[in-house]
């Protein structure tokens, strides 16, 4: 199966506006889903130049970018996007 | 690309007080003459401790300066320092140590001492003594001056240190007259022989150190000073910032890095996904070990340091203006150590404002690029006397 990709914006903006919160979520996921899911930084999604997106922080999950989530959130939808419970 | 290796002075200190007083009653002072052409440096000891040893030190140190660099004549002008110093209550005389160091482009170098103790000279990994004329001012015939005239050659150092320091370890049962120059002298040249480009920073800072753990509980009874003069080939680095104005000139802004020799920091996402894309270098950014407040630093080929951009520059401007290092490691932490540890740095700053950044709902304000790395470039030309240049592309 491939691994659920995540990419969180470590740029200025995401950062400010709530990225820093992020860090160590890897440990808070369960085992099941640590094993299929790849969580990286980024120097910048580039998805605050524009108004297109939401607000700041970023991430990208499968391509998909996402805006404004809180660490708990983020959690709860890569857990479920893990287990095929959400596209 | 220069072709020919520049020469480059640099000249650091490290210092500490004497235990308990808030003022360091030794004073390390230098400037630059004529750009990079001529370097003077002042090491003065002022008699006693604390805020008035301080003031004796840095009028003297002050005063050393201000004759050096308009060429007065050495004998006549140690006489008016004499007599300017205020007559300390106590011990109802007026005094400071000092010793100067002038030294050209050439590398053609004058020094003169007076009650210091002597200076150490350290070329091809030994030491080298120099003979010295001997001076003194009318009327002043007990403060006798030593004057050395020599050539610094690329790669020599000269070491210069307050008594606090050759007197280190004072009383205690393996060193009862102290450490003296001679165990100073031998502690340089094992940490040269370890480390044969120690920086002018680095060699003080050990030399400090050294002296501090051979005293008593390892607490400073006396101001201790060490100050180093490195002349050698000048250490480039390079600093990028900010997307160019126009997206046609990013593959010249990333070849920059490509052509560099030198140490290099990227300062932004934006800037290190575009020399990626250009260099087609893959960047590895963690999720941890950011601290204090900033996010983490990335990892590219051949680059030191890729770090984010506006909040780095602008903690690595603040830690540079108040010369106080943050105890947790983090990118501007690494940042000013490595501008610190070079001696020509080139800051090239992209001038393509990110939009996302004026958002008025932000928590926190974000300084324009270009006014952070002018602090930045004012702080390295101004406190730690290196050259640098500043490009906007």
């Amino acid at each position: 199966m491939e691994k659920v990709q995540v990419r969180i914006c470590m740029g200025t903006t995401c950062f400010v506006m709530g990225a820093a919160q992020y860090e160590g979520i890897e440990e808070e996921l369960p085992e099941d889903v640590q094993s299929c899911v790849e969580i990286l930084g980024s120097p910048c999604l580039n998805l605050c130049k524009d108004q297109n997106f939401g607000k700041a922080p970023f991430v990208m999950m499968n391509g998909k970018p996402l805006a404004g989530l809180n660490r708990s959130d983020l959690i709860g939808l890569i857990i479920r996007t893990a287990r095929g419970l959400e596209e | 690309m220069k072709t020919e290796k520049e020469l480059f002075i640099e000249v650091e200190h490290a210092q500490l007080n004497h235990d308990g007083q808030s003022v360091c009653g030794d004073c390390f002072k230098s400037c630059k003459l004529g750009g990079q052409q001529r370097m003077i440096s002042v090491l003065s000891d002022g008699l006693g401790s604390g805020v008035k040893a301080s003031i004796l030190s840095t009028m003297t140190a002050t005063m050393a300066l201000k004759f050096m660099s308009t060429d007065s004549e050495i004998v006549r002008s140690a006489a008016i320092m004499m007599e300017a110093l205020p007559v300390c209550a106590v011990r109802k005389i007026s005094y400071a140590t000092f010793t100067i160091i002038d030294t050209g482009p050439s590398g053609r170098t004058r020094i003169i001492e007076m009650d210091n103790p002597a200076f150490i000279l350290m070329r091809d990994g030994k030491r080298v003594e120099i003979p010295h004329e001997e001076m003194a001012a009318p009327g002043w015939e007990k403060r006798k001056l030593h004057i050395y005239e020599l050539n610094m050659k690329p790669e020599d150092r000269l070491i210069v240190f307050s008594d606090g320091i050759s007197q280190a370890g004072m009383g205690t049962p393996g060193l009862p007259l102290g450490w003296r120059r001679e165990g100073c002298a031998e502690v340089i040249h094992d940490a040269l022989t370890h480390a044969p480009d120690m920086s002018a920073r680095a060699l003080a800072r050990r030399v400090l150190h050294e002296a501090l753990m051979r005293q008593p509980e390892h607490k400073a009874i006396d101001d201790m000073t060490c100050g180093v003069v490195y002349f050698r080939h000048a250490r480039q680095a390079l600093v990028l910032t900010g997307p160019p104005f126009a997206a046609e000139r990013d593959q010249e802004y990333a070849q920059m890095v490509a052509d560099c020799d030198g140490h290099i920091a990227i300062c932004g996402g934006t800037t290190a996904n575009i020399i990626g894309r250009e260099l087609g270098r893959e960047i590895k950014t963690s999720l941890r070990g950011g601290g204090g407040g900033l996010p983490p630093v990335s990892k590219m080929q051949g680059v030191e340091l890729v770090t984010e951009g506006i909040l780095t520059l602008t903690q690595t401007a603040s830690i540079l203006e108040s010369d106080t290092i943050p105890a947790k490691r983090n990118a501007a932490v690494e940042l000013a150590e490595m501008l610190r540890e070079s001696d020509h740095v080139r800051f090239v700053v992209g001038t393509r404002i990110n939009e996302a950044h004026q958002d008025p709902t932000l928590p926190v304000d974000l300084e324009i690029r270009r006014n952070i790395v002018k602090r930045i470039a004012k702080a390295l030309e101004k406190r730690y006397l290196k050259q640098v240049d500043l490009e906007y592309i």
